[in-house]
């Protein structure tokens, strides 16, 4: 019986170890050779050392583009914590079940929507001189703010409009992680004279940290390979102030043809994932909490 | 604890929290309203005529009702939108169903039998949750283009019909099931699949249902690896389509393109209206295994 078990077992998990391997393992392999060859799809792929890697030092746009990633990357993941805790501590909150149910409900629907057909509909209201928002804030005695064309500006409008889109599923782990917390923690603390914002410091945001941990660790492996939003509300732009490194990979490789390039590219972004997730997890023992 | 201290107690909380319950209420209502700008701004454009969609100042209300835009969209002559509806929902729905049986048959094999290296194993495919294909994306073109597989749906579809994130989180779920159960089907003389079958697949319902809502919203959503391996107008998925709808038009036209849009948002809400309650408890749960 156990040999028929370990039978069954292996062809259980035949089609996702297949898969593994040609999907995840080849491609990986794939990556690594083609990242020192040079290859054009209508020419055999040459050997060329570390050419591309060389490349990469000297190209003048790289460093914009991987400094652009990682102001998406910190800036999308804080302002993310940030409104998705205040979302969750307000529907944690004491008000009436109907309310609670309904914010909810508004706050995560966004994500169902595609980022990419969505931001179609931000491009209208982002617009500098006929968009929606300019006009509430011209309304309101402010200045017109060059949302998608000043390049100062343009990555804080894709990271408003891809928070806005994906908020809603940071709240739900959050909430999940305020409801968790137990009550006695807080009547101990109101025993020992805690107010409202000592509670919150001392026993809400310890308590949260695995929940925080892990939206920090998901998030940047995320970020890292934004594509969708920047691609449909900027192109890039202005010039490459907007532009991410998996936009750069998809220029390169798909609209250029320097496929060795781009799988070069492609190789240091797995790396730079690889490292900022290991040093997260390297720090985390420092700050998360687990009980 | 003793009834009339809880009562009190609740008392005390009631009349301290009236003010900062309407408060809280009212600052939710607004940011609520700034969460659903986007969507009332989509269907207010995509019911008006053309030249007042920037109208100043800034009407939500339509002045006359065009319906014809959705006709427009609906009919046009070379961006073919129901097309594109019909290519997500099928490839969306292959996916789906791929992925619940691949990842439930692993799952089990992982969670409940016993064979040589299964720990090792299950650690090594852990490590692609790292790898995110589009990294690799440039490989894994030359990879499809090796297979002939360029600009078909079969891109699509083959690399999601595993996924090793569904793995773990139905084995985790398989593993809180206690053995008894299995104990006694395999004293009657079943064997492993009459036990996944009969036993199992109706125990873990909702771990299904989780991933079956994640993969079939994901996959209905995706647009970079659509965008990556189609270049036949026939053969886009919705996202993409509605995209380049866009380079279609001219900016006069952006009534037309939110039709587009809110034909494709539309079912997804009613969807949402319908199941809102499994949805989000689902992701809670994805957000409860860690």
């Amino acid at each position: 019986m156990r040999r028929r078990d370990a039978l069954t077992a292996w062809l259980f998990i035949l089609p996702t170890v297949v898969g593994f391997l040609v999907f995840v393992i080849g491609p990986i392999v794939g990556g690594l050779a083609l990242g020192f060859m040079r290859y054009d799809l209508l020419t055999p792929p040459s050997f060329v050392g570390g050419e591309n890697f060389v490349k990469m030092i000297e190209d003048q746009r790289i460093l914009q583009i991987f400094g652009n990633t990682i102001y998406y990357v910190v800036g999308m993941i804080a302002l993310d914590l940030v409104w998705a805790l205040i979302l969750a501590v307000a529907l944690n909150s004491f008000i009436p079940r109907f309310f609670k149910v309904f914010f909810r409900a508004v706050f995560f629907f966004p994500i169902l929507v595609s980022g990419a057909v969505i931001s179609i509909v931000w491009l209208y209201l982002f617009n500098m001189d006929l968009g929606i928002i300019n006009w509430y804030l011209v309304k309101l005695g402010l200045n017109r703010v060059p949302w998608l064309i000043s390049s100062d500006w343009v990555r804080n409008s894709v990271i408003i409009m891809t928070v806005w889109n994906g908020v809603g599923f940071n709240m739900l782990l959050l909430l999940a992680g305020l409801q968790n917390i137990p009550a006695e923690l807080y009547e101990a603390g109101r025993i020992d004279g805690a107010g409202r914002w000592a509670s919150f410091g001392r026993i809400t945001l310890p308590m949260l940290t695995p929940v925080i941990f892990f939206i920090l660790v998901k998030g940047a492996i995320g970020v890292f390979q934004l594509f969708d939003s920047p691609f449909v509300l900027t192109q890039g732009g202005p010039g490459d102030a907007s532009r991410t490194v998996l936009m750069y990979i998809w220029e390169r490789g798909f609209q250029v043809l320097d496929f060795g390039y781009a799988a070069a590219i492609g190789l240091v972004l797995f790396l730079a994932i690889l490292a900022v997730t290991a040093v997260q997890f390297a720090t985390s023992d420092r700050w998360v909490f687990y009980r | 604890m003793s009834k009339p201290l809880a009562l009190s107690r609740l008392r005390w909380n009631r009349g301290y929290l009236r003010t900062s319950t309407v408060l809280t209420v009212g600052a939710l209502l607004l940011l609520s309203l700034f969460m659903a700008f986007p969507f009332v701004w989509m269907l207010s454009a995509s019911l008006k005529v053309p030249k007042t969609a920037f109208s100043i100042p800034p009407q939500l209300w339509p002045y006359e009702w065009r319906w014809e835009n959705y006709q427009q969209v609906l009919f046009h002559p070379t961006v073919p939108i129901p097309r594109f509806f019909l290519n997500s929902l099928n490839i969306a729905v292959l996916v789906t169903l791929g992925q619940l049986i691949t990842c439930t048959a692993a799952a089990y094999a992982f969670a409940r039998l016993r064979f040589r290296g299964r720990e090792v194993l299950f650690v090594v495919l852990l490590t692609a949750l790292m790898v995110p294909a589009q990294v690799t994306i440039v490989p894994l073109y030359i990879e499809m283009r090796f297979f002939k597989l360029i600009d078909t749906h079969a891109a699509l579809i083959l690399p999601a019909l595993t996924n090793i994130f569904g793995v773990f989180l139905l084995r985790q779920y398989l593993l809180t099931i206690p053995d008894e159960l299995e104990d006694a089907a395999r004293m009657d003389g079943a064997g492993p699949v009459r036990i996944l079958l009969q036993i199992m697949l109706p125990l873990i319902g909702p771990a299904l249902t989780t991933l079956a809502i994640v993969v079939f919203t994901g996959t209905w959503n995706a647009f970079f690896f659509p965008l990556i391996f189609l270049n036949d107008w026939q053969k886009f998925t919705w996202p993409l389509g509605v995209t380049m709808l866009r380079g279609q038009y001219s900016q006069n036209s952006v009534t037309v393109i939110m039709a587009g849009i809110t034909l494709g948002v539309a079912p997804v809400l009613l969807a949402f209206l319908v199941l809102q309650r499994r949805m989000i408890e689902s992701i809670g749960f994805t957000g409860g295994i860690k």
